[in-house]
């Protein structure tokens, strides 16, 4: 018995040992990736003829000549290692963290604008749909941060283990969305609740695990970064 | 130390303790994305460390070590074989089950691993403490 006990407790010594090594290791890198970068970065200004600067307190900037609503964003670096269908939500919506983006602008500010750009909403989705293709005025989307130098495509910075690529769509759905408030502005499959969703995976792809999405570390800034997301209406 | 002393390290030692398992429990609910889309999964963190901190109120941590080891093993596990074994998800990993355990979603992850890394410390020193004062 005794024996025992001094051999569970040398074991007990050893992983106590290991495990607090891995962790100071961890943590001191930890402490040094990426905080200067995120620190830095501040969102671009609008650079599409208005003075309005995109930002935490004008988190949706609407450009009726260029045709353009610019939504506020940060990285939630969580999508990096986990799947979501979600691409941007409004932080205080009730799917406030469960997105590859947090926007600071809620769904419906941002419904709104998309209608003062001159877009058309599908609304041909019901909360039942299956397998149902959102309809509704195409949109380019696409993203920028301090120090990306240029607007990149939303869908490089989103990797879909179908690759089959991004169709973006006014869905509208705003009866849906002010019902449920959850926050959704884009989602990665075709959605009867989020503003724009797309059109290349029909409803319930991501539910029936046809299409699985995760944010790309490759592209995408560390966690916490701003991002301005960009829907301009083709 | 005495009598009133080393019942509250005990409750603090039982409180860390279920932290360690709340963590591994939240680590592993976050892998049903279909609960994960619809919940906060990091909330059996805060679970955790209720029912730690009930268990230390009401019974003596009898082989402190013996358990801190195995709850330390336990989150090595899941954490290494969840991330990959890569570094960099090991962070993103530890830093948003914490963000959203503690309900601190604003906090970066860098601020969340720093905070898991002093509570696991905690927990480790608590546990060796607990061990002397049981065979001192």
């Amino acid at each position: 018995m005794k024996f025992m006990s001094n051999k569970t407790l040398k074991m007990s010594k050893v992983l106590l040992s290991a495990v607090l090594s891995v962790g100071i290791i961890a943590s001191l890198s930890g402490c040094g990736s990426n905080e200067s970068a995120k620190n830095s970065a501040t969102p671009p200004a609008d650079s599409a003829g208005s003075n309005l600067i995109v930002s935490q307190t004008n988190p949706i900037v609407i450009d009726k000549e260029a045709k353009t609503v610019k939504v506020y964003t940060e990285v939630n670096g969580k999508y990096f290692v986990e799947p979501t269908r979600h691409g941007v939500v409004f932080k205080d919506g009730s799917n406030g963290s469960k997105s590859v983006l947090k926007a600071w602008g809620n769904q419906n500010d941002f419904y709104n604008g998309l209608v003062d750009i001159g877009a058309k909403p599908g609304n041909n989705l019901k909360l039942d749909s299956v397998g149902v293709a959102v309809e509704g005025d195409p949109l380019d989307v696409s993203i920028t941060w301090a120090g990306a130098g240029k607007e990149i495509p939303f869908g490089d910075g989103i990797l879909d283990s179908t690759k089959k690529g991004f169709d973006f769509r006014f869905g509208g759905n705003q009866e849906n969305a002010k019902a449920k408030n959850t926050g959704c502005i884009l989602c990665l499959d075709s959605c009867p609740v989020g503003i724009t969703s797309n059109a290349a995976h029909p409803t319930k792809d991501f539910d029936n695990k046809i299409a699985e999405f995760k944010g790309n570390q490759e592209v995408l800034p560390a966690d916490g970064t701003p991002v301005v997301v960009t829907f301009k209406l083709k | 130390m005495n009598t009133k002393q080393r019942k509250w390290l005990n409750v603090l030692g039982s409180g860390l303790l279920g932290f360690n398992f709340g963590f591994v429990a939240a680590l592993l609910l976050a892998q049903w994305t279909w609960l994960e889309l619809r919940v906060n999964t990091g909330l059996a963190i805060l679970v955790g460390v209720g029912i730690g901190l009930g268990i230390g109120l009401l019974r003596t941590i009898k082989r402190p070590l013996a358990v801190e080891s195995i709850s330390l093993l336990a989150m090595l596990i899941s954490l290494l074989g969840i991330g990959d074994a890569q570094i960099s998800s090991l962070k993103i990993l530890t830093g948003y089950t914490i963000r959203e355990g503690l309900l601190m979603p604003d906090i970066s992850l860098q601020v969340a691993n720093l905070i898991f890394s002093l509570l696991t410390l905690g927990s480790i020193l608590s546990a060796i403490v607990l061990k002397r004062k049981i065979s001192g």
